[in-house]
């Protein structure tokens, strides 16, 4: 495996954010780790990284991972070459060998700008590239698309599916789960502190996805009911969505929200 | 990580040129009128620039605790501090290469303060360079250290502002570095030894004026070094990988 948890604890003072999880992730693998704000998500990646120790249980991770955290971590101030550069030079890699990330990420262009101009989507980029310059055996993605514009999400799922092909193992994190049902990714479900369900999209769509209507009344009520029947809404609804059988539903069904709140 | 450092500050030279280059232009101002504070004080005859070159040296030097602040902070703002972790270095070497670019420029400081003082100002070195240098070098590396224990002390960016800019020039001026402590209020004269400035200017005046050795300045020498000793014991006991860093963002 090139990261296996077991039993993991973590705590912050009285809160406890991790609480004895398992999670393994094997060389080629995608796994998605989905949850809500404050699941644990970051708290397992950081762990994971080796940024923070568990408070109980056994880590193991093979090599040094590659890590891009939730926030954009560059150097404003050097250009896009400069960034790889640095980081190349911190695991001892060569600038030829960074360099070769600029086309993959869509940077070629953006070479010699000044990372602090760059738009948010080519600083998205450019922050993705940073953590896989020494092609590291293990990545670890905490929401890498998030307010990402299309080429960037594109380009970064499309890069993740290229490490994968390669043998590394993957670790991302997201809210947007069309983008796990795109990578096929194995799904590790976190939910306050414990990962409650586990499988591939397909599986977890099986066994606990159906279709459901959500229906928002004027009051600013939201009631959620099975099937896809539309009939005998009121008129005080003002909005009610068909959530067809997707990983989305099954999202819904095992935490009772959906995957952007 | 020094290389890089090297880069950013090649991408922004502008604060590190001010450091040198300030100092130039207050040694050339006040070393006409130093002269005859030199004379009350008991040192007729000798240029203006024994007080303003090593004075000059020692507050712009003690910005240098700014710089260390400032360029461990920075890596918190752009959020590259977990990424820089990540990539395996260890706090402590972290903060090492965080600490040569700082020093470099203090010693480029000194070299150009100095030799401007020789070369155009009429500084004599009446006893030992290498008792000068011993006490600019202990005193850079005091700077450094304060640098760190300011980065691992504090929390915000605007605390390391206002404690070491601010602290750079009350301390410099309480140590005797814009002028002698023998000129500076009677109700100040006692306290000036709390400042590290203090120290390094009596060694610098037992070198420069008295035709002091090494072996003159081994007071002063001890006191600067239990400084360093002090800010490193704050800086160990203080300094956290993974303490919030409060900035800009």
């Amino acid at each position: 495996m090139s990261l296996a948890l077991a039993g993991v604890v973590k705590r912050y003072g009285e809160r406890t954010a991790l609480d004895g999880v398992d999670f393994e992730v094997g060389a080629g693998e995608v796994v998605a780790l989905l949850g809500p704000n404050g699941a644990g998500k970051s708290t397992l990646v950081s762990i994971a990284a080796g940024l923070l120790k568990a408070d109980a249980g056994s880590v193991s991770v093979r090599g040094r991972p590659g890590l891009a955290p939730q926030d954009i971590g560059i150097y404003p101030s050097l250009t896009v070459r400069e960034n790889l550069w640095a980081f190349a030079e911190l695991h001892g890699v060569s600038r030829r060998r960074a360099e070769r990330l600029l086309a993959p990420f869509v940077l070629t262009e953006l070479a010699d700008r000044a990372a602090g101009t760059l738009s948010g989507g080519e600083q998205r980029r450019l922050h993705t590239a940073l953590a896989v310059v020494h092609r590291p055996r293990l990545v670890l993605l905490d929401e890498p698309t998030a307010g990402a514009d299309t080429q960037t999400r594109s380009a970064i799922l499309r890069a993740v599916l290229e490490l994968a092909s390669d043998g590394a193992a993957v670790v991302y994190t997201t809210h947007y789960l069309p983008e796990v049902e795109e990578l096929d990714a194995g799904v590790a479900l976190l939910e306050a502190g414990r990962i409650i369900a586990t499988g591939s999209v397909s599986e977890l769509v099986a066994a606990h996805a159906e279709s459901v209507v959500e229906i928002t009344y004027t009051d600013g009520r939201t009631v959620r009911r099975a099937g896809t029947s539309l009939h005998g809404l009121g008129d005080d609804v003002v909005r009610a969505e068909v959530i067809r059988p997707s990983l989305e539903a099954a999202y819904l069904a095992l935490t009772g929200r959906r995957s952007a709140e | 990580m020094i290389r890089n450092e090297l880069r950013l500050l090649r991408h922004d030279p502008v604060p590190a040129a001010v450091l040198v280059g300030m100092p130039l232009v207050l040694m050339t101002l006040l070393s006409d009128a130093m002269r005859s504070t030199l004379a009350s004080n008991g040192f007729a005859g000798a240029p203006g620039s024994a007080q303003t070159v090593p004075g000059m040296a020692c507050v712009f030097a003690s910005f240098g605790i700014a710089v260390v602040g400032f360029a461990i902070f920075r890596e918190h703002g752009w959020r590259t501090w977990p990424r820089l972790r990540a990539a395996g270095l260890s706090g402590r070497r972290l903060l090492a290469g965080k600490l040569a670019v700082p020093g470099l420029l203090v010693a480029a400081q000194h070299v150009v303060l100095f030799g401007f003082g020789v070369l155009f100002l009429d500084l004599e070195v009446s006893g030992s360079w290498l008792a000068v240098v011993v006490i600019a070098a202990l005193f850079a590396l005091l700077v450094l250290v304060a640098g760190l224990a300011a980065a691992a002390a504090l929390s915000t960016i605007q605390q390391v502002n206002a404690v070491t800019n601010l602290g750079a020039m009350a301390l410099g001026g309480l140590g005797g570095g814009f002028v002698p402590v023998d000129s500076l209020p009677e109700w100040v004269q006692p306290v000036a030894p709390v400042s590290p400035v203090y120290w390094a200017m009596e060694g610098y005046q037992t070198a420069i004026l008295e035709g002091g050795g090494v072996t003159d300045v081994l007071g002063p020498l001890a006191v600067l070094a239990a400084f360093t000793a002090a800010f490193a014991g704050i800086a160990l006991w203080r300094f956290e990988a993974d303490a919030p860093k409060r900035t800009w963002g």
